[in-house]
Protein backbone atom coordinates (compact mmCIF):
# COMPACT_ATOMS: atom_id res chain seq x y z
CA UNK A 1 0.00 0.00 0.00
CA UNK A 2 2.60 2.55 1.09
CA UNK A 3 6.24 1.75 0.59
CA UNK A 4 8.81 4.21 1.82
CA UNK A 5 12.44 3.61 0.98
CA UNK A 6 15.40 5.61 2.15
CA UNK A 7 13.33 8.75 2.64
CA UNK A 8 15.59 11.68 3.46
CA UNK A 9 14.94 15.38 3.61
CA UNK A 10 17.63 17.98 4.03
CA UNK A 11 17.16 21.70 4.30
CA UNK A 12 20.58 23.05 3.53
CA UNK A 13 22.86 21.28 5.97
CA UNK A 14 20.19 20.24 8.42
CA UNK A 15 18.86 16.77 7.94
CA UNK A 16 15.25 16.76 9.05
CA UNK A 17 14.37 13.23 8.05
CA UNK A 18 17.09 10.66 7.70
CA UNK A 19 16.80 7.47 5.69
CA UNK A 20 13.36 6.30 6.73
CA UNK A 21 12.24 2.96 5.38
CA UNK A 22 8.96 1.33 6.23
CA UNK A 23 5.94 -0.29 4.67
CA UNK A 24 2.33 0.17 5.55
CA UNK A 25 -0.07 -2.57 4.58
CA UNK A 26 -3.70 -2.25 3.66
CA UNK A 27 -6.03 -1.71 6.59
CA UNK A 28 -3.39 -0.89 9.18
CA UNK A 29 -3.68 1.95 11.64
CA UNK A 30 -0.23 3.26 12.24
CA UNK A 31 0.85 5.69 14.87
CA UNK A 32 3.62 7.98 13.89
CA UNK A 33 5.25 9.08 17.05
CA UNK A 34 8.00 11.45 17.97
CA UNK A 35 8.76 14.50 20.06
CA UNK A 36 8.05 17.88 18.55
CA UNK A 37 10.48 18.64 15.78
CA UNK A 38 11.33 15.00 15.17
CA UNK A 39 10.36 15.24 11.53
CA UNK A 40 6.83 13.86 11.72
CA UNK A 41 5.18 16.60 9.72
CA UNK A 42 7.97 16.68 7.17
CA UNK A 43 7.61 12.95 6.64
CA UNK A 44 3.88 13.29 6.23
CA UNK A 45 4.34 16.12 3.78
CA UNK A 46 6.59 13.89 1.77
CA UNK A 47 4.15 10.99 1.91
CA UNK A 48 1.44 13.19 0.48
CA UNK A 49 3.55 14.84 -2.17
CA UNK A 50 3.52 18.31 -0.66
CA UNK A 51 7.28 18.40 -0.36
CA UNK A 52 9.65 16.31 -2.38
CA UNK A 53 12.24 14.16 -0.62
CA UNK A 54 15.91 14.96 -1.08
CA UNK A 55 16.61 11.24 -1.46
CA UNK A 56 14.34 8.25 -1.42
CA UNK A 57 11.05 7.17 -2.86
CA UNK A 58 7.46 6.92 -1.78
CA UNK A 59 5.23 4.47 -3.57
CA UNK A 60 1.50 4.54 -3.06
CA UNK A 61 -0.32 1.50 -4.37
CA UNK A 62 2.70 0.83 -6.51
CA UNK A 63 2.75 4.31 -8.05
CA UNK A 64 5.82 6.38 -7.43
CA UNK A 65 4.75 9.70 -5.99
CA UNK A 66 7.16 11.59 -8.21
CA UNK A 67 6.57 9.77 -11.47
CA UNK A 68 2.81 9.40 -11.30
CA UNK A 69 1.77 12.02 -8.75
CA UNK A 70 -1.86 12.23 -9.79
CA UNK A 71 -2.48 8.51 -9.59
CA UNK A 72 -0.68 8.25 -6.27
CA UNK A 73 -2.37 11.29 -4.73
CA UNK A 74 -5.85 10.10 -5.66
CA UNK A 75 -5.48 7.33 -3.09
CA UNK A 76 -4.61 9.71 -0.25
CA UNK A 77 -6.68 11.90 1.98
CA UNK A 78 -4.50 14.29 3.95
CA UNK A 79 -5.28 16.36 6.99
CA UNK A 80 -2.26 18.56 7.67
CA UNK A 81 -1.44 19.86 11.12
CA UNK A 82 -3.29 23.09 10.39
CA UNK A 83 -6.41 22.16 8.46
CA UNK A 84 -6.23 23.82 5.03
CA UNK A 85 -9.47 25.78 5.22
CA UNK A 86 -10.59 28.85 3.36
CA UNK A 87 -12.01 31.04 6.07
CA UNK A 88 -14.16 33.05 3.66
CA UNK A 89 -16.19 30.05 2.53
CA UNK A 90 -19.06 28.18 4.09
CA UNK A 91 -18.49 24.54 4.92
CA UNK A 92 -20.66 23.51 2.02
CA UNK A 93 -18.89 25.72 -0.50
CA UNK A 94 -15.55 24.50 0.74
CA UNK A 95 -16.46 20.85 0.43
CA UNK A 96 -17.83 21.42 -3.05
CA UNK A 97 -14.59 23.11 -3.98
CA UNK A 98 -12.54 20.18 -2.69
CA UNK A 99 -14.88 17.81 -4.48
CA UNK A 100 -14.13 19.58 -7.76
CA UNK A 101 -10.43 19.92 -6.98
CA UNK A 102 -10.06 16.20 -6.40
CA UNK A 103 -11.95 15.58 -9.61
CA UNK A 104 -14.26 13.28 -7.74
CA UNK A 105 -16.44 10.94 -9.78
CA UNK A 106 -19.11 10.11 -7.19
CA UNK A 107 -22.53 11.76 -7.39
CA UNK A 108 -21.80 15.03 -5.62
CA UNK A 109 -24.77 15.55 -3.35
CA UNK A 110 -24.87 12.00 -2.00
CA UNK A 111 -21.12 11.85 -1.48
CA UNK A 112 -20.92 15.14 0.40
CA UNK A 113 -23.97 14.25 2.48
CA UNK A 114 -22.33 11.02 3.42
CA UNK A 115 -19.00 12.60 4.32
CA UNK A 116 -20.70 15.26 6.45
CA UNK A 117 -22.71 12.57 8.18
CA UNK A 118 -19.58 10.58 9.01
CA UNK A 119 -17.75 13.49 10.62
CA UNK A 120 -21.00 14.94 11.97
CA UNK A 121 -20.92 18.40 10.52
CA UNK A 122 -24.24 18.28 8.70
CA UNK A 123 -25.74 20.92 10.99
CA UNK A 124 -22.97 23.45 10.35
CA UNK A 125 -22.77 23.07 6.59
CA UNK A 126 -24.21 26.49 5.88
CA UNK A 127 -21.91 28.29 8.31
CA UNK A 128 -18.79 30.23 7.49
CA UNK A 129 -15.67 28.30 8.35
CA UNK A 130 -14.19 31.34 10.05
CA UNK A 131 -16.98 31.22 12.63
CA UNK A 132 -16.51 27.58 13.54
CA UNK A 133 -14.80 26.36 16.69
CA UNK A 134 -11.48 24.63 16.51
CA UNK A 135 -13.04 21.23 16.91
CA UNK A 136 -15.43 21.79 14.06
CA UNK A 137 -12.69 23.16 11.85
CA UNK A 138 -10.78 19.98 12.52
CA UNK A 139 -13.81 17.98 11.47
CA UNK A 140 -14.22 19.98 8.31
CA UNK A 141 -10.56 19.29 7.63
CA UNK A 142 -11.21 15.62 8.15
CA UNK A 143 -14.24 15.80 5.86
CA UNK A 144 -12.01 17.34 3.22
CA UNK A 145 -9.59 14.44 3.55
CA UNK A 146 -12.44 11.94 3.22
CA UNK A 147 -13.77 13.35 -0.02
CA UNK A 148 -13.23 11.00 -2.94
CA UNK A 149 -13.19 8.10 -0.48
CA UNK A 150 -9.40 7.62 -0.31
CA UNK A 151 -8.03 4.26 0.79
CA UNK A 152 -5.29 5.95 2.75
CA UNK A 153 -5.82 8.63 5.38
CA UNK A 154 -2.87 10.62 6.62
CA UNK A 155 -3.66 12.68 9.67
CA UNK A 156 -1.10 15.01 11.17
CA UNK A 157 -1.78 15.52 14.86
CA UNK A 158 -5.55 15.51 14.45
CA UNK A 159 -6.32 16.15 18.11
CA UNK A 160 -3.93 18.98 18.92
CA UNK A 161 -5.60 21.92 20.59
CA UNK A 162 -8.98 20.29 21.04
CA UNK A 163 -10.84 20.00 24.30
CA UNK A 164 -11.02 16.57 25.96
CA UNK A 165 -14.50 15.84 24.69
CA UNK A 166 -13.56 16.67 21.13
CA UNK A 167 -10.42 14.60 21.43
CA UNK A 168 -12.43 11.55 22.39
CA UNK A 169 -14.83 12.14 19.52
CA UNK A 170 -12.11 12.58 16.93
CA UNK A 171 -10.36 9.48 18.23
CA UNK A 172 -13.48 7.41 17.95
CA UNK A 173 -13.99 8.77 14.49
CA UNK A 174 -10.49 7.82 13.46
CA UNK A 175 -11.00 4.36 14.87
CA UNK A 176 -14.19 3.95 12.87
CA UNK A 177 -12.56 5.23 9.73
CA UNK A 178 -9.66 2.87 10.27
CA UNK A 179 -11.92 -0.14 9.98
CA UNK A 180 -12.07 0.23 6.22
CA UNK A 181 -8.99 2.29 5.48
CA UNK A 182 -5.31 2.52 6.03
CA UNK A 183 -4.61 5.28 8.50
CA UNK A 184 -1.36 6.96 9.41
CA UNK A 185 -1.73 9.17 12.41
CA UNK A 186 0.97 11.32 13.86
CA UNK A 187 1.05 12.46 17.41
CA UNK A 188 3.31 13.26 20.27
CA UNK A 189 0.64 12.07 22.66
CA UNK A 190 1.38 8.52 23.63
CA UNK A 191 -1.89 7.51 25.18
CA UNK A 192 -3.57 8.49 21.96
CA UNK A 193 -1.42 6.20 19.86
CA UNK A 194 -1.82 3.46 22.42
CA UNK A 195 -5.57 3.82 22.25
CA UNK A 196 -5.97 3.83 18.49
CA UNK A 197 -3.06 2.30 16.69
CA UNK A 198 -2.02 -1.28 16.14
CA UNK A 199 1.47 -0.40 15.10
CA UNK A 200 3.82 2.39 16.10
CA UNK A 201 6.62 3.97 14.22
CA UNK A 202 8.75 6.11 16.47
CA UNK A 203 11.10 8.66 15.04
CA UNK A 204 13.48 10.97 16.77
CA UNK A 205 15.67 13.63 15.22
CA UNK A 206 14.66 12.33 11.84
CA UNK A 207 15.72 8.75 12.47
CA UNK A 208 13.58 5.66 12.76
CA UNK A 209 13.82 4.52 16.36
CA UNK A 210 11.25 1.77 16.51
CA UNK A 211 8.73 0.12 14.26
CA UNK A 212 6.68 -2.46 16.11
CA UNK A 213 3.21 -3.51 17.12
CA UNK A 214 1.91 -1.43 19.99
CA UNK A 215 1.31 -4.52 22.13
CA UNK A 216 4.76 -5.93 21.55
CA UNK A 217 6.36 -2.68 22.48
CA UNK A 218 4.40 -2.44 25.68
CA UNK A 219 5.06 -6.07 26.56
CA UNK A 220 8.76 -5.92 25.93
CA UNK A 221 9.11 -3.06 28.31
CA UNK A 222 6.89 -4.48 31.03
CA UNK A 223 9.78 -6.29 32.62
CA UNK A 224 9.38 -5.75 36.33
CA UNK A 225 6.49 -4.76 38.47
CA UNK A 226 6.84 -1.41 40.11
CA UNK A 227 4.81 0.38 42.74
CA UNK A 228 4.93 3.58 44.60
CA UNK A 229 4.08 2.93 48.23
CA UNK A 230 3.30 5.46 50.92
CA UNK A 231 4.17 4.05 54.31
CA UNK A 232 3.88 5.57 57.77
CA UNK A 233 7.33 4.56 58.87
CA UNK A 234 10.63 6.11 59.97
CA UNK A 235 12.44 7.14 56.84
CA UNK A 236 15.82 5.71 57.76
CA UNK A 237 14.55 2.18 58.38
CA UNK A 238 12.41 1.77 55.30
CA UNK A 239 15.09 0.96 52.77
CA UNK A 240 16.96 -1.78 54.64
CA UNK A 241 13.78 -3.46 55.80
CA UNK A 242 12.02 -3.50 52.46
CA UNK A 243 15.13 -4.48 50.57
CA UNK A 244 15.25 -7.66 52.62
CA UNK A 245 11.97 -8.92 51.17
CA UNK A 246 12.64 -11.83 48.82
CA UNK A 247 12.18 -10.90 45.17
CA UNK A 248 12.70 -7.21 45.77
CA UNK A 249 15.06 -5.61 43.31
CA UNK A 250 15.11 -1.99 44.18
CA UNK A 251 13.84 0.30 46.90
CA UNK A 252 14.13 3.97 46.38
CA UNK A 253 12.90 6.81 48.57
CA UNK A 254 10.84 9.29 46.62
CA UNK A 255 10.38 11.86 49.35
CA UNK A 256 7.87 12.89 51.96
CA UNK A 257 4.48 13.90 50.60
CA UNK A 258 2.54 13.64 53.83
CA UNK A 259 4.03 14.37 57.25
CA UNK A 260 4.99 11.25 59.12
CA UNK A 261 5.06 9.09 56.03
CA UNK A 262 7.49 8.31 53.30
CA UNK A 263 6.96 7.53 49.62
CA UNK A 264 8.98 4.66 48.29
CA UNK A 265 9.38 3.27 44.83
CA UNK A 266 9.71 -0.50 44.93
CA UNK A 267 10.62 -2.67 42.02
CA UNK A 268 10.23 -6.42 42.17
CA UNK A 269 11.04 -9.33 39.92
CA UNK A 270 8.70 -10.00 37.07
CA UNK A 271 6.68 -12.91 38.46
CA UNK A 272 6.62 -11.98 42.13
CA UNK A 273 3.59 -10.31 43.58
CA UNK A 274 5.45 -8.16 46.00
CA UNK A 275 2.37 -6.55 47.49
CA UNK A 276 1.52 -9.36 49.90
CA UNK A 277 5.05 -9.67 51.23
CA UNK A 278 5.20 -5.92 51.50
CA UNK A 279 2.02 -5.84 53.52
CA UNK A 280 3.19 -8.57 55.89
CA UNK A 281 6.56 -6.98 56.46
CA UNK A 282 5.05 -3.63 57.23
CA UNK A 283 2.33 -5.11 59.41
CA UNK A 284 4.90 -6.91 61.52
CA UNK A 285 6.63 -3.66 62.24
CA UNK A 286 3.42 -1.78 62.79
CA UNK A 287 3.85 0.44 59.75
CA UNK A 288 0.71 1.49 57.96
CA UNK A 289 0.59 1.25 54.22
CA UNK A 290 -1.50 4.19 53.13
CA UNK A 291 -1.25 4.04 49.37
CA UNK A 292 -0.02 1.56 46.81
CA UNK A 293 0.09 2.87 43.27
CA UNK A 294 1.15 0.61 40.46
CA UNK A 295 3.57 2.32 38.11
CA UNK A 296 2.39 0.91 34.82
CA UNK A 297 4.84 0.67 32.03
CA UNK A 298 3.25 2.66 29.30
CA UNK A 299 4.38 3.65 25.89
CA UNK A 300 5.50 6.76 27.65
CA UNK A 301 8.36 4.93 29.29
CA UNK A 302 9.36 3.07 26.19
CA UNK A 303 9.21 6.21 24.23
CA UNK A 304 11.35 8.14 26.65
CA UNK A 305 13.81 5.27 26.81
CA UNK A 306 14.10 5.04 23.07
CA UNK A 307 14.31 8.74 22.58
CA UNK A 308 16.88 9.09 25.34
CA UNK A 309 18.99 6.35 23.84
CA UNK A 310 19.03 7.98 20.45
CA UNK A 311 19.23 11.60 21.49
CA UNK A 312 22.55 13.15 20.84
CA UNK A 313 22.26 15.02 24.09
CA UNK A 314 21.37 12.72 26.91
CA UNK A 315 19.21 14.06 29.61
CA UNK A 316 19.36 12.05 32.77
CA UNK A 317 16.10 12.76 34.49
CA UNK A 318 15.04 9.47 36.02
CA UNK A 319 12.44 7.58 34.09
CA UNK A 320 10.48 6.61 37.12
CA UNK A 321 9.61 10.13 38.08
CA UNK A 322 7.94 10.77 34.75
CA UNK A 323 5.95 7.58 35.00
CA UNK A 324 4.84 8.42 38.49
CA UNK A 325 3.75 11.93 37.81
CA UNK A 326 1.68 10.76 34.86
CA UNK A 327 -0.44 8.35 36.85
CA UNK A 328 -3.52 9.99 38.32
CA UNK A 329 -2.58 11.11 41.82
CA UNK A 330 -1.67 8.20 44.03
CA UNK A 331 -4.99 7.51 45.67
CA UNK A 332 -5.74 4.10 44.19
CA UNK A 333 -5.35 1.23 46.48
CA UNK A 334 -6.55 -1.32 44.00
CA UNK A 335 -4.27 -2.86 41.48
CA UNK A 336 -5.68 -1.68 38.22
CA UNK A 337 -3.78 -0.68 35.20
CA UNK A 338 -4.59 2.93 34.83
CA UNK A 339 -5.02 4.25 31.34
CA UNK A 340 -7.53 6.95 31.99
CA UNK A 341 -5.54 9.98 31.06
CA UNK A 342 -7.54 11.19 28.09
CA UNK A 343 -6.04 14.65 28.46
CA UNK A 344 -3.30 16.09 26.33
CA UNK B 1 -8.29 24.00 -12.81
CA UNK B 2 -11.93 24.96 -13.10
CA UNK B 3 -12.54 24.55 -9.39
CA UNK B 4 -9.50 26.67 -8.56
CA UNK B 5 -10.71 29.30 -11.01
CA UNK B 6 -14.18 29.35 -9.50
CA UNK B 7 -12.91 29.49 -5.95
CA UNK B 8 -10.53 32.33 -6.73
CA UNK B 9 -13.14 34.34 -8.53
CA UNK B 10 -15.73 33.89 -5.80
CA UNK B 11 -13.00 34.73 -3.29
CA UNK B 12 -12.33 38.08 -4.96
CA UNK B 13 -15.94 39.06 -4.50
CA UNK B 14 -16.35 37.56 -1.05
CA UNK B 15 -13.61 39.48 0.64
CA UNK B 16 -14.33 42.64 -1.32
CA UNK B 17 -11.03 42.71 -3.19
CA UNK B 18 -12.91 42.83 -6.48
CA UNK B 19 -15.04 45.76 -5.33
CA UNK B 20 -12.04 47.69 -4.10
CA UNK B 21 -10.30 47.09 -7.40
CA UNK B 22 -13.35 48.15 -9.40
CA UNK B 23 -13.73 51.25 -7.29
CA UNK B 24 -10.10 52.26 -7.66
CA UNK B 25 -10.15 51.58 -11.37
CA UNK B 26 -13.33 53.54 -11.92
CA UNK B 27 -12.19 56.47 -9.82
CA UNK B 28 -8.77 56.85 -11.40
CA UNK B 29 -9.81 56.16 -14.96
CA UNK B 30 -12.77 58.56 -14.68
CA UNK B 31 -10.45 61.22 -13.35
CA UNK B 32 -8.07 60.78 -16.26
CA UNK B 33 -10.96 60.65 -18.69
CA UNK B 34 -12.39 63.95 -17.44
CA UNK B 35 -9.04 65.69 -17.31
CA UNK B 36 -7.40 64.49 -20.51
CA UNK B 37 -10.35 63.77 -22.78
CA UNK B 38 -13.34 65.84 -21.78
CA UNK B 39 -11.47 68.95 -20.64
CA UNK B 40 -9.11 68.72 -23.61
CA UNK B 41 -12.16 68.81 -25.81
CA UNK B 42 -11.04 65.83 -27.86
CA UNK B 43 -12.70 62.64 -29.00
CA UNK B 44 -9.37 60.84 -29.27
CA UNK B 45 -9.21 58.04 -26.71
CA UNK B 46 -5.85 56.70 -27.81
CA UNK B 47 -3.93 58.78 -25.32
CA UNK B 48 -6.15 57.68 -22.47
CA UNK B 49 -5.71 54.01 -23.29
CA UNK B 50 -2.13 54.28 -24.42
CA UNK B 51 -0.73 56.31 -21.55
CA UNK B 52 -2.86 57.36 -18.60
CA UNK B 53 -4.64 54.08 -18.05
CA UNK B 54 -1.28 52.36 -17.62
CA UNK B 55 -1.04 53.86 -14.17
CA UNK B 56 -4.47 52.54 -13.26
CA UNK B 57 -3.60 49.12 -14.59
CA UNK B 58 -0.40 49.02 -12.57
CA UNK B 59 -2.32 49.82 -9.40
CA UNK B 60 -5.03 47.28 -10.10
CA UNK B 61 -2.74 44.40 -11.01
CA UNK B 62 -0.54 45.11 -8.00
CA UNK B 63 -3.56 44.73 -5.76
CA UNK B 64 -4.37 41.48 -7.50
CA UNK B 65 -0.84 40.28 -6.76
CA UNK B 66 -1.54 40.56 -3.03
CA UNK B 67 -3.99 37.74 -3.15
CA UNK B 68 -2.65 35.21 -5.60
CA UNK B 69 -0.46 33.06 -3.42
CA UNK B 70 0.27 34.83 -0.17
CA UNK B 71 -3.22 34.17 1.16
CA UNK B 72 -2.83 30.47 0.46
CA UNK B 73 0.47 30.39 2.26
CA UNK B 74 -0.84 32.28 5.23
CA UNK B 75 -3.83 29.98 5.69
CA UNK B 76 -1.83 26.88 4.81
CA UNK B 77 -4.41 26.07 2.17
CA UNK B 78 -1.64 25.55 -0.34
CA UNK B 79 -1.17 22.15 1.24
CA UNK B 80 -4.60 21.22 0.00
CA UNK B 81 -3.87 22.43 -3.52
CA UNK B 82 -0.53 20.72 -3.84
CA UNK B 83 -1.57 17.40 -2.35
CA UNK B 84 -4.71 17.15 -4.45
CA UNK B 85 -4.45 15.05 -7.58
CA UNK B 86 -4.15 18.07 -9.86
CA UNK B 87 -1.25 19.49 -11.79
CA UNK B 88 0.43 22.62 -10.52
CA UNK B 89 -0.11 24.18 -13.93
CA UNK B 90 -3.85 23.73 -13.42
CA UNK B 91 -3.66 25.65 -10.15
CA UNK B 92 -1.61 28.44 -11.73
CA UNK B 93 -3.83 28.77 -14.78
CA UNK B 94 -6.93 28.75 -12.62
CA UNK B 95 -5.57 31.63 -10.60
CA UNK B 96 -4.44 33.47 -13.71
CA UNK B 97 -7.87 33.18 -15.32
CA UNK B 98 -9.62 34.42 -12.20
CA UNK B 99 -7.28 37.41 -12.08
CA UNK B 100 -7.95 38.05 -15.75
CA UNK B 101 -11.70 38.06 -15.23
CA UNK B 102 -11.39 40.74 -12.54
CA UNK B 103 -9.08 42.72 -14.79
CA UNK B 104 -11.47 42.41 -17.74
CA UNK B 105 -14.30 43.52 -15.48
CA UNK B 106 -12.30 46.66 -14.81
CA UNK B 107 -11.64 47.43 -18.44
CA UNK B 108 -15.35 47.23 -19.14
CA UNK B 109 -15.63 50.51 -17.24
CA UNK B 110 -13.97 52.10 -20.24
CA UNK B 111 -17.02 51.30 -22.33
CA UNK B 112 -18.80 54.05 -20.46
CA UNK B 113 -16.24 56.57 -21.70
CA UNK B 114 -16.64 55.32 -25.23
CA UNK B 115 -20.40 55.78 -24.96
CA UNK B 116 -19.98 59.29 -23.58
CA UNK B 117 -17.67 60.25 -26.43
CA UNK B 118 -20.02 58.59 -28.88
CA UNK B 119 -22.80 60.77 -27.51
CA UNK B 120 -20.78 63.99 -27.55
CA UNK B 121 -18.70 63.51 -30.64
CA UNK B 122 -17.39 61.00 -33.07
CA UNK B 123 -14.78 58.55 -31.74
CA UNK B 124 -12.67 56.43 -34.04
CA UNK B 125 -14.40 53.07 -33.52
CA UNK B 126 -11.53 51.14 -35.05
CA UNK B 127 -8.91 52.48 -32.69
CA UNK B 128 -11.24 52.09 -29.74
CA UNK B 129 -11.61 48.43 -30.63
CA UNK B 130 -7.88 47.84 -31.05
CA UNK B 131 -7.20 49.73 -27.82
CA UNK B 132 -9.52 47.36 -25.99
CA UNK B 133 -7.78 44.39 -27.52
CA UNK B 134 -4.40 45.84 -26.57
CA UNK B 135 -5.55 46.51 -23.03
CA UNK B 136 -6.62 42.91 -22.66
CA UNK B 137 -3.33 41.58 -24.01
CA UNK B 138 -1.26 43.96 -21.92
CA UNK B 139 -3.34 42.98 -18.90
CA UNK B 140 -2.72 39.32 -19.59
CA UNK B 141 1.03 39.86 -19.54
CA UNK B 142 0.78 42.02 -16.41
CA UNK B 143 -1.35 39.48 -14.54
CA UNK B 144 1.08 36.71 -15.42
CA UNK B 145 4.00 38.77 -14.14
CA UNK B 146 2.09 39.61 -10.96
CA UNK B 147 1.33 35.94 -10.45
CA UNK B 148 5.00 35.13 -10.79
CA UNK B 149 6.11 37.80 -8.34
CA UNK B 150 3.49 36.78 -5.83
CA UNK B 151 4.66 33.18 -6.01
CA UNK B 152 8.07 34.37 -4.82
CA UNK B 153 6.96 35.83 -1.53
CA UNK B 154 4.61 35.09 1.34
CA UNK B 155 4.13 38.70 2.20
CA UNK B 156 1.18 40.27 0.38
CA UNK B 157 2.59 43.78 0.67
CA UNK B 158 5.88 42.68 -0.76
CA UNK B 159 4.05 40.98 -3.61
CA UNK B 160 2.10 44.14 -4.39
CA UNK B 161 5.11 46.41 -3.97
CA UNK B 162 7.34 44.16 -6.03
CA UNK B 163 4.78 43.98 -8.80
CA UNK B 164 4.25 47.71 -8.89
CA UNK B 165 7.99 48.36 -8.76
CA UNK B 166 8.73 46.01 -11.61
CA UNK B 167 6.05 47.62 -13.78
CA UNK B 168 7.33 51.09 -13.02
CA UNK B 169 10.85 49.93 -13.75
CA UNK B 170 9.68 48.44 -17.01
CA UNK B 171 7.92 51.69 -17.84
CA UNK B 172 11.09 53.68 -17.18
CA UNK B 173 13.00 51.54 -19.65
CA UNK B 174 11.73 53.82 -22.41
CA UNK B 175 13.45 56.81 -20.78
CA UNK B 176 16.57 54.79 -20.12
CA UNK B 177 16.62 53.75 -23.76
CA UNK B 178 16.37 57.29 -25.07
CA UNK B 179 19.10 58.37 -22.68
CA UNK B 180 21.30 55.53 -23.89
CA UNK B 181 20.51 56.39 -27.49
CA UNK B 182 21.87 59.89 -27.12
CA UNK B 183 24.93 58.46 -25.48
CA UNK B 184 25.69 55.47 -27.67
CA UNK B 185 24.57 57.02 -30.93
CA UNK B 186 23.62 55.10 -34.03
CA UNK B 187 26.01 52.23 -33.37
CA UNK B 188 24.25 51.13 -30.22
CA UNK B 189 20.84 50.99 -31.78
CA UNK B 190 20.45 47.25 -31.31
CA UNK B 191 21.13 47.73 -27.62
CA UNK B 192 18.86 50.69 -27.06
CA UNK B 193 16.10 48.96 -28.99
CA UNK B 194 16.53 45.98 -26.74
CA UNK B 195 16.28 48.15 -23.64
CA UNK B 196 13.23 49.92 -25.02
CA UNK B 197 11.69 46.51 -25.70
CA UNK B 198 11.78 45.82 -21.96
CA UNK B 199 9.13 48.48 -21.61
CA UNK B 200 6.01 46.38 -21.48
CA UNK B 201 3.87 49.39 -22.27
CA UNK B 202 5.84 50.43 -25.31
CA UNK B 203 4.36 47.52 -27.22
CA UNK B 204 0.93 49.02 -26.77
CA UNK B 205 1.46 52.17 -28.86
CA UNK B 206 0.24 50.85 -32.14
CA UNK B 207 -2.94 49.44 -30.63
CA UNK B 208 -3.86 52.98 -29.60
CA UNK B 209 -3.33 54.09 -33.17
CA UNK B 210 -5.90 51.63 -34.51
CA UNK B 211 -3.55 48.88 -35.62
CA UNK B 212 -3.26 45.30 -34.42
CA UNK B 213 0.50 44.75 -34.62
CA UNK B 214 1.27 41.07 -34.85
CA UNK B 215 4.63 41.45 -33.08
CA UNK B 216 2.97 43.03 -30.05
CA UNK B 217 0.27 40.37 -29.93
CA UNK B 218 2.92 37.68 -30.01
CA UNK B 219 5.03 39.57 -27.48
CA UNK B 220 2.23 39.84 -24.92
CA UNK B 221 1.15 36.26 -25.40
CA UNK B 222 4.72 35.04 -25.03
CA UNK B 223 5.25 37.09 -21.89
CA UNK B 224 2.09 35.58 -20.44
CA UNK B 225 3.17 32.06 -21.30
CA UNK B 226 6.71 32.53 -20.04
CA UNK B 227 5.65 33.95 -16.68
CA UNK B 228 2.95 31.35 -16.14
CA UNK B 229 5.56 28.72 -16.84
CA UNK B 230 8.04 30.37 -14.47
CA UNK B 231 5.38 30.49 -11.76
CA UNK B 232 4.83 26.75 -12.08
CA UNK B 233 8.58 26.25 -11.87
CA UNK B 234 8.88 28.39 -8.74
CA UNK B 235 6.16 26.40 -7.01
CA UNK B 236 7.66 23.17 -8.22
CA UNK B 237 11.07 24.18 -6.96
CA UNK B 238 9.75 25.10 -3.56
CA UNK B 239 8.75 21.48 -3.04
CA UNK B 240 12.34 20.45 -3.53
CA UNK B 241 14.12 23.06 -1.48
Amino acid sequence: MIEVTGLTKRYGRTTVVNNLTFTVRRGEIIGFLGPNGAGKSTTMNMLTGYTAPTVGTVRINGYNLLDAPEKAKTAIGYLPEIPPLYMDMTVDEYLKFVFGLKNCKFPRKEHLDEVCEVVRITHVRHRMIRNLSKGYRQRVGLAQALINDPQILILDEPTVGLDPKEIVEIRNLVRTLGQTRTVILSSHVLSEIQAICERVIIINEGNLVADALTEDLARSAAANSRYIVRIAAPEDQVVPVLSAIPGMLKVEIQGVMEPGTVDVLVEAEKDVDIRRALFETCAKRGWYILVITPVGVSLEDIFLQLVDQTSSKKDDSPLTLDGASESPAGETEKDETEEEDEGE
Amino acid sequence: MISVFKRELVGYFKNATAYVIFAIYTFLSAMFFCRFVLLNNTSYLGELFGYYLFLVEIVVVSILAMRFFSEEKKNKTEQLLYTAPVRLSGVVIGKYLAGMVVYLGCTLVNLVYVLIIDFLGDPDTGSVFTSFLGTVLLGSAMVAIALFISSLTENPLLAAGGTAASFVLSFLMGTVASFLASWLGQGGLWFTDGVAGLNLFNWFNEFAGGIVPLTSVIFYISITAVFLFLTVRVLERRRWS
